[in-house]
């Protein structure tokens, strides 16, 4: 008998953090530890998926390592456990494990109350999210999509800033509404397709059109909100401003990556012909979140807020490039569209972690995110400034980044798909004076006089390096995601008659 | 094995066995022995429920006024086990209190009323066991006698408890007019026969049976006394209305309309969809204002006694049996769900004597076992994965999508979003708040009969909602013997 490796992936950590919680509460920095432990088997495990997909060339496209579908509950038909990965399973379960292990090594410097309960989560929400992404059946992807909400919820609203209560509860309010809205789009996929089945691969091009639109607009309200999708990001600049930098980590590198990841798997994959029709109003609703984002991180003061609305900028490029790539009329823009977006997803999350991860380490040394205040950042805080500027490239998509070229292809496939996409262009323009400019007021102006400073630890230092490793492996040799995501984009175009 | 005749006679005899040892003196005689001896007595009745539902025994009975069938030990087994959880919880309730011995008695006759209505399929039965099951809450409700509010609730409790049973009264002898029988088998005959479609008496009937175990089960326009009934009695008994009384109360819906009245069904699916929409929606909206977690939790009980009454307004349709499923299966899960949250309340009201949503301020610090059992309970009452919850709200809904009410299955939806509103605040206040007072951060010793049911409680929330299959197959079997 095969190992579960998929199950493993899921449920080590959500056994591991009942272990964490109870050694933590007696034993002295036993939670730290052992969720590090774990963290690492985990990305050993994702790294084994990954390399098998990479290493049998074209599995990609189909799923791998499948577990099921064992039925749940045995007469209702269609509820089972069914796990698998493909293409663009692969990637995300990799990033998540990547970034969960770094996530638990920036904790160590930066959570110091209520430890073992708060391993305990980070364990329960790593497992989750690999549920996520792991789930071929549409009822268990619902049910890990919501677990992760807890967890979320607990991390914003203990261990936050000082508005930590507002800003939990109207995160969990904002996705907890759009995830019953798609529950209420699954059951009508479930009761109009015959034959009546959650089971995403059976799912595959039964669904009738009618349906399809039903269903996209509940994945639009649904996925939108997890995207964030203008206009329903608002909760995202709060829950982020007020989460503790690792979770920020998570909410940025990892929850939104559930909408973007929903709306490939669910929309592309379920849904083609529908979204094929409406793939103007998504990437319409695109490039807004995309302008929306970058505009009006201009203006913020506090560098994490900034940062915020750049994830919900990148975010953008997402969902332009998913929808340019179904609408597109040639399969060469489908595979630019589509894994340009799955790329960007990637690449996002390792950047934007890293930002994250850095404006907490600031607050933490200088007791302030106000961009204004942090003067001479390279005087005072030489470490420091080094990550930062690293950092603001890889947010700019600067070309020794791998985000650079997933940008690239995100507006190749847009152009592709219609010329007046090219509006995208501008927004880069917009990301980079952004940048640039508030690298001009940290670390380019003189510090005020007598101001000391600590500067970031050595350990800090390297782990925050570690982020940007698999940006610039990517950008060397991009075939290593990219031949595992793009045949997965091809069967996916072909799905809707694309040639 | 004729389980009603047998737990008759069992709860019949050990009810006024237990109340009699309230003329005792001594404190072991009339506090611990009431409660070892009724602890024992539920047991025993769950045991030979259970033990019926085994392949080994034969369901029947010798009397005409019971069916001994899976629907009835289904909710008998329902209703014991929230007595069970109710009694053992007072123990730490009502340690305080005078005459323990009469507070088990009622609760043993109480529990008796409400597992023969499950039974009960005889009109005059169903009557007498409804009014065996509602005499001793009335009691039960003003058993603080000092308390206006206590008193308040058994006034205000036994005045409507006392009118919806003169409606049925007056329900049954119109049906007995029109049929001459108050047997439900030879009701559905004669009326099959004689078709009364359209009879304006019969459609009086149906009306007044709506009222009557409307009042009961607190659906909208009935509901008005349940706030106040379950603030002002003692907290566990607030837990035995909600999760046993109320629930039995579907037991007897279920055999009047679905089973014996379904060709009347035209009448009366249209008037519970919107009964289910008014219910859940004016449940939820009124939650979200409450400062009091009781009546919080009251009107939660009313918006959840609108998802149960989606189910039956589809249940005669092509989706009957799925509806039928879900009603059971949340039935059940409501039960332990809304149960747990109470006796959670009824801890924290008897360690604090907090019943304000305010007071709950950092009490995950003070009583984190009970902060755990009351945050999954609630969070189970919202319809949160992966809790029991979740999983009979998914067959109601998709129960109604597939019986053509798909505004029923959309407006179950957002009032299901919409809930988590008031319960997440709870959920807030016990984790993130910090209480002003600082001394109100020391842990406390929970009360530990309390905490061993809430553990269990949770456990069954948890494993239901991870593996559903044992109750939804239960469900089901019932369903299809019926």
């Amino acid at each position: 008998m095969e190992l579960p490796i998929l199950s493993l992936i899921i449920f080590i950590p959500i056994i591991g953090a009942a272990l964490v919680f109870l050694l933590g509460r007696y034993i002295n920095r036993a939670a730290e530890v052992v969720t590090l432990i774990i963290t690492l088997v985990i990305l050993a495990l994702s790294i084994y998926i990954f390399g098998g997909l990479y290493s049998s060339s074209g599995s990609g496209a189909e799923f791998n390592f499948v577990e099921g579908p064992f039925p749940w509950i045995s007469s209702f038909q269609g509820v089972d456990y069914y796990l698998g990965v493909d293409g663009l399973g692969a990637p995300m379960v990799l990033i998540s494990a990547f970034l969960s292990v770094l996530v638990v090594l920036g904790s160590w410097d930066l959570i110091d109350k209520k430890k073992p309960i708060y391993y305990a989560l980070i364990l329960l929400f790593e497992g989750a999210i690999m549920g996520v992404f792991l789930s071929l059946n549409l009822i268990m992807f619902y049910v890990f999509w919501e677990v992760t909400l807890i967890p979320m919820f607990f991390f914003i609203g203990i261990w936050g800033g000082p508005r930590r209560k507002y800003a939990a509860i109207k995160f969990l309010l904002f996705t907890y509404v759009g995830s019953t809205v798609l529950l209420l789009g699954f059951i009508g996929i479930y009761l109009f397709t015959s034959p009546s089945t959650f089971n995403i691969p059976e799912l595959v091009g039964q669904i009738p059109f009618w349906v399809q639109v039903l269903a996209t607009v509940a994945t639009f309200i649904g996925f939108g909100v997890k995207l964030p999708m203008f206009p329903f990001h608002t909760w995202l600049p709060d829950a982020h401003v007020e989460a503790p930098a690792p979770i920020s980590v998570f909410l940025a590198g990892l929850l939104l990556k559930m909408g973007g990841y929903g709306f490939i798997r669910i929309n592309i994959g379920l849904l083609p012909e529908a979204s094929r029709e409406y793939a103007w109003i998504f990437i319409t609703f695109g490039i807004i979140t995309m302008f929306y984002g970058a505009i009006v991180a201009m203006v913020q003061k506090d560098l994490k807020r900034m940062i915020a609305l750049t994830s919900i900028n990148h975010m953008g490029f997402v969902l332009v490039g998913i929808f340019a790539g179904i609408a597109a009329t040639t399969s060469q823009g489908a595979v630019f569209g589509i894994s340009g977006a799955i790329f960007q997803m990637f690449n996002h999350a390792a950047a934007i972690g890293l930002l994250f991860m850095l404006s907490g380490y600031i607050h933490e040394n200088t007791g302030t995110r106000n961009i204004d205040e942090l003067k001479g950042v390279k005087i005072t805080m030489p470490r420091t400034a080094m990550v930062l500027v690293l950092a603001s490239l890889a947010g700019m998509g600067v070309p020794i980044y791998s985000t650079f070229l997933s940008e690239y292809m995100v507006f190749l496939g847009a152009i592709s798909a219609n010329i007046w996409y090219a509006v995208t262009v501008i927004i880069p323009v917009i990301t980079v004076s952004y940048f640039l400019w508030m690298l001009k007021r940290t670390i380019m102006t003189p510090a005020p006089e007598g101001v000391k400073r600590h500067d970031l630890k050595p350990f800090s230092t390297i782990i925050l390096i570690m982020y940007l490793i698999p940006l610039i492996i990517l950008i060397l040799f991009p075939n290593l995601l990219l031949s595992v995501v793009d045949p997965i984009s091809n069967v996916l175009f072909k799905a809707v008659g694309g040639a | 094995m004729d389980t009603p005749i047998i737990v008759i006679a069992i709860m019949g005899i050990s009810g006024l066995l237990v109340s009699l040892l309230a003329i005792s003196k001594s404190k072991v005689f009339q506090r611990d022995t009431p409660f070892l001896i009724t602890t024992i007595i539920l047991l025993a009745v769950l045991g030979i429920i259970i033990f019926g539902l085994t392949p080994f025994t034969d369901l029947t009975t010798s009397s005409s006024l019971f069916h001994n069938d899976l629907l009835a030990s289904f909710f008998a087994l329902t209703v014991v086990l929230v007595s069970l959880f109710v009694v053992v919880s007072s123990r730490d309730y009502i340690r305080d209190d005078p005459n323990p011995a009469i507070y088990y008695g009622l609760i043993i006759f109480s529990t008796l009323g409400m597992v023969l209505l499950a039974y009960s399929v005889d009109l005059i039965m169903i009557i007498v066991a409804w009014e065996l099951m509602g005499l001793p809450t009335y009691v039960l409700a003003g058993f603080r006698k000092n308390s206006v509010q206590s008193n308040e609730a058994a006034v205000k409790y036994f005045i409507l408890g006392a009118f919806s049973t003169g409606i049925l009264l007056y329900a049954v002898s119109l049906i007995f007019g029109l049929t001459g029988s108050t047997s439900l088998a030879s009701i559905t005959s004669m009326f099959v026969n004689t078709s009364a479609f359209g009879d304006p008496l019969a459609m009086l009937a149906l009306a007044l049976f709506i009222a009557g175990f409307g009042l009961k089960l607190s659906i909208v326009p009935f509901h008005m006394w349940v706030p106040d009934v379950y603030q002002g009695a003692p907290t566990t008994i607030g837990a035995l209305l909600s999760a046993g009384t109320k629930k039995a109360g579907f037991v007897v819906v279920i055999r009047i309309f679905i089973i014996a009245l379904p060709f009347f069904s035209v009448n009366w699916t249209t008037a519970f969809a919107v009964l289910a929409l008014a219910t859940m929606t004016l449940g939820n909206v009124a939650a979200l204002t409450q400062k009091n977690i009781k009546r919080l939790l009251a009107y939660s009980s009313i918006a959840q006694a609108g998802y149960i009454l989606i189910g039956l307004a589809v249940a005669t349709g092509p989706v009957r049996s799925l509806a039928l499923i879900g009603v059971l299966f949340h039935v059940f899960n409501h039960a332990i769900m809304q149960s747990s949250a109470f006796l959670a309340v009824a801890a924290v009201d008897k360690k604090t004597s907090q019943t304000n949503v305010e007071g709950y301020a950092g009490l995950w610090k003070r009583m984190p076992i009970t902060s755990v059992a009351l945050t999954v309970a609630l969070l189970a009452l919202a319809g949160m994965p992966p809790l029991n919850g979740f999983w009979s709200k998914l067959i109601l809904f998709t129960a109604a999508i597939q019986g053509e009410m798909v505004w029923l299955a959309i407006a179950g939806v957002l009032n299901s979003a919409f809930s988590m509103g008031y319960y997440a605040w709870v959920i807030k206040r016990m984790y993130l708040d910090e209480p002003e007072d600082k001394s109100m951060l020391t842990r406390i010793k929970e009360p530990r009969a309390i905490a061993t049911i809430l553990i269990i409680a949770t456990l069954v929330i948890l494993i239901l909602g991870i593996y559903p299959n044992p109750i939804y197959e239960l469900a089901k079997m019932t369903v299809s013997a019926i």
